[in-house]
């Protein structure tokens, strides 16, 4: 209880701290409640929109934390109550007031709670985001956003692998030397290295092939240059799952392309094109419903 | 005076990216705004990259994503270096585009602290590190057209024996249709390099002088061991004729491009310190005079990557030797203020093994380096943190200058300990300065030590040269050789004299003024007025005295007696003079003219009837915004900044 109080108190304190900036006087609220259904976009459509979801109380209009906002009637000061989906980083700001920038046509009253469907502005002192859309924080309401938000990562894995050409599961057993001779030099270059993979399965669902190829070959970005920070990077023995490919063929034979590799050759340079083998048996029942 | 920021926002006090390789560009029209970009992804993972906003001269900063990038990209963005035009407000930034790879970008901002995404003038591939200048048409028919010239390595020449040396160029930017033209500047074979280096940086002179240096790359082998000569060319009017940056040729093959250094040799891809090396270039151009140019270029030495400067003074035709040659450092800086003043900005490592550290210098010099002042601006281990990608650092850093102000990025080791920072620092994220431990935005949870972007400025206090009539010289206050004392200078007792110091005839001794052995050349005029107390040494015994020299009793009686003639007495003088603290001020030391970084407000405070620092000082910021129709954020900052100059002036 006396750390609940502590933590309430800790919360209350964040809050004060936070300047607070005023155009005018507030405008007086709309007397019809137009908040909710400001987009009337589809809370799956704002998700894949949305980096930072959260539910939060409206404290003030046209108003922010934040001096550089330029200030309109749509400027919110907004408590964050609970954080639903949103960087790590961002974690402790639940509790804080931030700034919200609404979108056009969207309404939201003073002192009601919303989910906000939001993307950053400005970081400095307090946070500013811009606002794609919102919805009342009633019951049913929260529990659609919750649960889409729930199923967003397995979706984005479903999704990629639906887009694969091929999905498989397996361990790599050899990595070679790719080098492009005319490349040119610079400290970009991707190092591609290829990786054979001993194939073990090929989850169903996501199979094109009629029947499972007992190795595959890709190349891979073995570069510690910026460019290529993200791009997954293999030695022998790493096991997993590969999403390989595109169906967008354009797309591919770009990448090939530049990474000089054969119309029978993978390139893997997306993060989510793999999943090492602790996640194995997570994606392959995800990308087999 | 410095001033270093570590520019994390504190609302990402929790951040721990390699903020590596950071650029500055500050708006020449309003020194208060500045831009600065490096491997930041934007906080929330989305779709533009941010660039940090300061709207106040670098003492606040806030991120603003608007250049276009990809969602999700670690660094934010690729290579980036933003640039203002120097009138008009307007922003651009040349970088290397998400998605893709060596996708050059050109954009611009009309507001560069609006939330709107740059827009794009040119979008093509095969491209490496762009390196953008911009400066608007001071003058002349074009007056107030942008010019953007982008250095870049341009692959997308065709082979073999590729000249990839270009300069990406526009007449006005910021026009509708900028129209950029891409300039190649190689004019000689690169060999089995078959291209050029990836560093090509050009500087712009308002008198329409644009300079280009880049690393004409002659041989490569397997390990890339690169062999390369440094080049500059030259164009004289803003590279708008037909035949741009051809205005200077070497000597030696009367091609295009004179050659700087030749031969020299590194390795690409090398390493040093965590960081990886390959060849590093800076250029500046007096703003006063464009035929003065410095160039900055590293090579490797006797196996250690070493930094070189070399001048010239005829528009590129003649070099000098190194003027300054550091081993173990690279990201040279170069820039030049409004007075001349040279800046060489760098990093360097020094130590070995586990007590390596890299350092952060600012050398100034105004006499090419005769001379310098080193600060250094940071220091840290070198060891710390881990690379999360390559380059650690940055591949490099950037300097320039607004009026007689440095302003300038570094990124480094951002651990908050005040030694590791010299010249002081202000941290905007969380920190503990005595556990020396960053702090995530809860304030107690303690966060790793990661490569944060550090602003830097330095404006140059102007030196006192002048000692005025009432000016009290102390025991402690040292006269060097060059120093000018006027005729009514009055020396105290401790002041001590050196050799070289010139008196003049008028010079006033007071009773305890001790001439050492080393004033034997002094002249005493017929008005020298020697009291009782003066001790004359033996080597002051050639010194011609005059009719009027009055010898007193101490007096050694080796020399020629004249009866004294006493001159008339004059009333004691009343001195003006300003308290402040302990310390005595004359009005004049404290002139408001005299203070170069509160130039822009001088005359605003002399209308106001505010004409010694004092008064700045000791004025309430309410009283101050309201006489001058400043902000009161403004008012209080310029009382701040003038209470610093007065602890300059105290110590």
């Amino acid at each position: 209880m006396a750390q609940k109080r502590a933590k309430k108190r800790a919360s209350k304190r964040a809050v004060k701290k936070t300047p607070r900036r005023r155009v005018g006087k507030a405008p007086r609220q709309p007397a019809k409640k137009r908040a909710a259904r400001a987009t009337g976009t589809s809370v799956e459509k704002l998700i894949e929109q949305a980096q930072f979801v959260f539910r939060g109380t409206v404290r003030q209009r046209g108003a922010a934390t934040l001096d550089q906002v330029p200030l309109t009637r749509d400027t919110l000061i907004v408590t964050i109550d609970e954080i639903l989906d949103g960087p790590e980083l961002l974690a402790s700001f639940a509790g804080r007031e931030i700034t919200v920038q609404l979108p056009k046509g969207a309404r939201a009253e003073t002192g009601k709670r919303y989910v906000f469907y939001t993307n950053g502005w400005i970081f400095g002192q307090s946070i500013a985001v811009q606002c794609v859309g919102l919805s009342e924080d009633t019951g049913p309401q929260l529990q659609v956003a919750q649960s889409a938000l729930g199923n967003a990562p397995a979706r984005r894995i479903q999704e990629r692998a639906q887009r694969a050409e091929l999905v498989v599961t397996g361990r790599v057993t050899e990595v070679r030397e790719a080098r492009q001779s005319d490349a040119p030099i610079t400290e970009h270059d991707p190092h591609w290295r290829q990786a054979v993979v001993a194939v073990d399965s090929m989850p169903a669902a996501a199979s094109r092939r009629a029947r499972k190829p007992r190795q595959v070959v890709f190349r891979f970005a073995a570069s510690p240059d910026v460019h290529w920070a993200k791009a997954p990077k293999f030695t022998v023995g790493d096991a997993g799952v590969w999403m390989l490919g595109d169906k967008d063929k354009r797309q591919t034979a770009e990448l090939r392309a530049a990474a000089g590799a054969r119309q029978d050759e993978y390139v893997v340079v997306d993060p989510e094109d793999f999943f090492p083998a602790e996640f194995e048996e997570q994606i392959t029942a995800i990308v087999s419903q | 005076m410095f001033n270093v920021v570590n520019i994390i926002p504190n609302a990402l006090s929790g951040e721990t990216s390699q903020d590596s390789e950071p650029n500055i560009a500050v708006n020449p029209a309003n020194a208060n705004e500045i831009a600065i970009s490096a491997f930041t992804p934007d906080p929330m993972g989305g779709a533009n990259a941010p660039i940090f906003v300061s709207i106040d001269g670098g003492t606040s900063w806030v991120l603003n994503s608007i250049v276009p990038s990809q969602a999700g990209s670690a660094s934010g963005t690729g290579d980036i270096t933003p640039r203002f035009g120097s009138s008009g407000n307007r922003f651009y930034a040349g970088i290397l585009r998400r998605p893709g790879n060596l996708r050059l970008n050109v954009l611009r901002a009309a507001n560069f602290s609006a939330p709107n995404t740059m827009t794009i003038l040119v979008d093509r591939n095969q491209v490496d590190q762009p390196f953008t200048q911009a400066m608007t048409v001071p003058s002349g028919p074009d007056a107030g057209d942008d010019r953007v010239y982008i250095g870049l390595n341009d692959f997308a020449v065709a082979g073999p024996n590729r000249r990839t040396a270009t300069v990406e160029t526009s007449l006005d930017a910021g026009a509708a249709n900028a129209g950029f033209t891409s300039i190649r500047i190689e004019t000689r074979s690169t060999g089995n390099a078959n291209q050029d280096g990836p560093q090509v940086r050009p500087v712009i002179h308002p008198d329409g002088t644009v300079y280009a240096v880049f690393y004409g790359w002659r041989a490569a082998d397997p390990s890339l061991n690169i062999t390369s000569d440094v080049v500059i060319v030259r164009d004289d009017n803003w590279a708008s004729g037909n035949s741009p940056f051809t205005a200077l040729a070497d000597p030696s093959d009367n091609a295009a491009g004179r050659l700087i250094a030749t031969g020299v040799q590194f390795r690409f891809n090398g390493t040093l310190a965590q960081e990886r090396l390959g060849g590093d270039l800076s250029i500046t151009v007096n703003p006063n005079n464009s035929s003065e140019v410095y160039v900055a270029f590293c090579d490797v030495q006797s196996g250690v990557y070493t930094l070189h400067v070399r001048r010239s003074t005829d528009r590129g035709v003649t070099w000098s030797a190194d003027l300054r040659t550091i081993g173990s450092a690279k990201n040279p800086a170069l820039a030049i203020n409004a007075g001349g003043m040279v800046g060489l900005a760098y990093q360097c490592v020094t130590g070995t093994g586990n007590t390596q550290r890299w350092e952060t210098h600012l050398e100034t010099t105004t006499n090419a380096f005769t001379a310098s002042n080193d600060s250094v601006l940071a220091t840290v281990p070198a060891n710390a943190p881990a690379p999360l990608f390559l380059p650690y650092m940055g591949d490099y850093m950037h300097m320039m200058a607004v009026g007689s102000t440095f302003y300038g990025v570094f990124s480094t080791n951002n651990t908050p300990d005040p030694a590791n920072f010299p010249q002081g620092v202000t941290f905007l994220r969380n920190h503990d300065f005595t556990t020396r431990r960053l702090l995530a935005l809860d304030g107690t949870t303690e966060v790793r030590v990661s490569i944060d972007p550090f602003f830097f400025s330095f404006t140059p206090v102007r030196p006192i040269t002048r000692f005025t009539r009432i000016t009290e010289l102390t025991r402690l206050t040292r006269i060097t050789r060059l120093t000018q004392l006027t005729r009514l200078t009055e020396l105290t007792r401790l002041t001590r004299l050196t050799e070289l110091t010139r008196l003049t005839q008028l010079t006033r001794f007071t009773e305890f003024t001790r001439l050492t052995q080393l004033t034997r050349f002094t002249e005493f005029t017929r008005l020298t007025e020697l009291t009782r107390l003066t001790r004359i040494t033996g080597l002051t015994r050639f010194t011609p005295l005059t009719s009027l020299t009055r010898l007193t009793r101490l007096t050694p009686p080796l020399t020629r007696f004249e009866p004294p003639v006493r001159p008339p007495v004059e009333p004691p003088q009343v001195r003006p003079f300003i308290r402040f603290g302990n310390t005595i001020f004359a009005p004049e030391d404290l002139a408001l003219s005299r203070f170069e970084p509160l130039e822009d407000a001088v005359a605003e405070l002399e209308a106001a009837g505010i004409t010694t620092l004092d008064q700045v000082v000791t004025a309430e910021p309410q009283v101050l915004s309201a006489l001058l129709q400043y902000s009161h954020e403004d008012a209080a900052r310029l009382i701040e900044l003038a209470q610093s100059l007065m602890r300059t002036m105290r110590h």
